[in-house]
């Protein structure tokens, strides 16, 4: 045999559940809030509802907004928090992994399949309870960075009884544009180099990147229609 | 190979759509047979000794490119300018990646072959920025499955790329790679996409990143994204010569940060190497004849500009008089001059055949087909099979 075994699936628009074990459409907007409604309402094995469950929480765990006590978690998003140190680690080593202690995340209230994010991708996202928390927390990556957290308008994703944090370092393109904690922010310093292109960049982009957002490559696909071949 | 008819899956679009082929019709209506761009109800099928040939010519095509590249950084590195007309800075940054041994995944040759007695020859090798992967890889495997299943198909490409990344990984020091592609081109942003979705399952931290997104910060003398955080990593679609031609682009040669497909993948995804393999390997079975410059007066000639895609501005010559062209954004620039080569064709179809390169190997076919002369990115994809 000359052809793969078998092809898995997790970011792009089906879920590995979606392609190995049904004929029929996964479910569309639905959350699943547990293992056994992902069995029942999907119809898959429980091994693969295992595996949704798994690579969500592994998700959750790395990019949940951080908060620094339970009380400021629990004000912020209306509902329960616990301790990041709490949740357990399995998944691939991901970063939050030598975070300090005294962090606390939002609980997880379960998981979201089917094409639910602006980018068209689908996956196991946690999904949370409660309501989304303005653009406060930092990021996992970001934390004790200088300047973190800025002050921004929150983007509202998911909006509801549930929504999911929108951005995550394990490929999840957020809601909204900027797709993440916090708009991108050209500060000053970092984006001086570039700004005469980012200009250029900004006028000759095919597309609604805004033109105060900087730039960096993609002047010379102004006059194509695309970089592959 | 036989070009076969038959139907569509009824509900085929959904079938696409579940792997991220949702641009199978570019805008338009979907027949019934299939869109515009992937077309189902026919597909092609070959023997196993077919196979087998297309597989060997891959990998002899594939060492007679290395071997060009050796050659160039080593022995001829002045006509990386003259020939391939690099920059300085770029010319050595290609050199540098080659020599350090800069790790690649991917590429696409493109084959003309009807079949018969003759070889496979190379038309041209996208090696920088291939698309048609989630064609190859998914949408004809998931076909097979589901309308041919006892059949075989020469198509390891997603367990190839994901062996790729897997390699890949293990020389990241757990750091995470960029897939940089641009947000609006559906195409471009399904592939990073999944080529993102195997980085995941390979271990590899991933963020996906709009091209125009990212920066250089000179301070700090690394790019960064739109969040502030360095690009250790970065998996683009975007064609190194566009890079090269940025305002920006030596930055890249700093070395701050490793990119897939690396630098040296410039040479192969420009056509001024294929003059350089005919030179270096002359009556080779799997070349065709090229030259530098416009088509000599006499012969079957297809003229190429160096740098163009997709099947634009090419001129079709036979004696000296044009049979066939395509427009595009890519005149007037250098050409090549190649030998017009005897393409599939069958049911008034003329097909090209995408044969590709993973984890450095023959990695599967793709078929695409048009009713013209030239096979163009508006051409429509085939599944294969082989028996």
């Amino acid at each position: 045999m000359r052809r793969s075994r078998t092809v898995t699936l997790t970011l792009l628009a089906g879920t590995g559940l979606a392609v190995a074990a049904c004929d029929s459409e996964p479910a569309g907007e639905g959350v699943l809030e547990s293992r056994s409604a992902c069995v029942q309402e999907l119809g898959a094995a429980v091994s693969e509802c295992d595996a949704v469950f798994r690579s969500a929480r592994a998700t959750h765990a790395a990019t949940a907004p951080r908060f620094p006590s339970a009380e400021a978690c629990r004000e912020a998003v209306g509902g329960e928090c616990a301790d990041l140190a709490e949740e357990p680690r399995d998944g691939r080593g991901l970063p939050w992994a030598g975070t300090p202690a005294a962090v606390f995340i939002p609980v997880m209230a379960g998981v979201m399949i089917g094409r639910a994010l602006s980018d068209g991708s689908r996956g196991a996202t946690p999904v949370y309870a409660g309501r989304r928390p303005p653009d406060t927390a930092c990021p996992p990556e970001m934390q004790g960075r200088e300047g973190c957290p800025p002050a921004s308008t929150a983007s509202g994703s998911g909006g509801g009884h549930y929504w999911y944090s929108g951005s995550s370092y394990a490929g999840y393109s957020g809601s909204g544009g900027s797709g993440g904690y916090r708009p991108a922010s050209a500060s000053p310093a970092a984006g001086g180099a570039m700004a005469r292109n980012a200009q250029a960049v900004s006028s000759a982009s095919r597309s609604g990147v805004s033109a105060s957002r900087s730039g960096g490559l993609g002047l010379s696909a102004a006059a194509h229609s695309g970089g592959g071949s | 190979m036989i070009r076969c008819r038959g139907a569509a899956r009824p509900d085929w679009p959904a079938r696409l759509a579940e792997i991220g082929l949702d641009y199978h019709s570019g805008g338009a209506e979907p027949e019934p047979g299939g869109g515009l761009w992937w077309h189902e109800a026919d597909h092609w099928e070959l023997t196993a000794a077919e196979v087998d040939v297309l597989d060997d010519a891959t990998a002899a095509l594939h060492a007679l490119c290395l071997d060009a590249v050796d050659h160039l950084v080593r022995r001829a590195p002045h006509r990386l300018g003259t020939e391939f007309g690099l920059p300085e800075w770029m010319a050595d940054y290609v050199c540098r990646s080659w020599l350090r041994g800069d790790p690649a995944l991917m590429g696409r040759m493109d084959l003309a072959w009807d079949g018969g007695s003759g070889a496979p020859r190379l038309l041209e090798y996208n090696a920088d920025t291939p698309t048609l992967a989630i064609e190859t890889a998914l949408a004809q495997w998931f076909w097979l499955e589901a309308v041919h299943p006892g059949a075989d198909q020469f198509n390891a490409l997603h367990e190839a790329l994901l062996e790729g990344f897997r390699a890949l990984a293990s020389r990241m020091g757990g750091r995470g790679l960029h897939f940089a592609a641009f947000r609006d081109a559906p195409e471009e942003w399904a592939h990073s996409t999944y080529f993102r979705d195997l980085a995941e399952q390979a271990g590899i931290p991933t963020r996906p990143i709009g091209i125009p997104e990212i920066r250089w910060n000179d301070e700090a003398g690394e790019f960064r994204d739109g969040e502030e955080d360095r690009i250790a990593f970065l998996h683009k679609l975007y064609p190194w010569e566009w890079a090269a031609a940025d305002e920006f682009g030596p930055f890249l040669a700093r070395d701050t940060l490793g990119v897939i497909e690396p630098p040296w993948k410039a040479v192969l995804s420009h056509k001024a190497i294929l003059p350089l393999l005919w030179e270096r390997n002359p009556g080779h079975p799997n070349l065709l004849e090229v030259h530098h410059g416009p088509a000599p007066a006499n012969g079957e000639w297809v003229e190429k500009p160096v740098l163009g895609r997709e099947g634009a501005n090419i001129r079709v010559l036979r004696d000296g008089a044009v049979t066939a062209s395509t427009g595009g954004t890519y005149g007037g620039g250098p050409v090549v001059s190649q030998r017009r080569a005897a393409l599939l064709m069958q049911d008034g179809w003329t097909g090209v055949i995408g044969s590709w390169v993973a984890a450095g190997r023959p990695a599967g076919l793709i078929f695409r087909e048009a009713r013209e002369a030239v096979v163009r990115e508006n051409g429509r994809v085939l599944p294969h099979l082989f028996r």
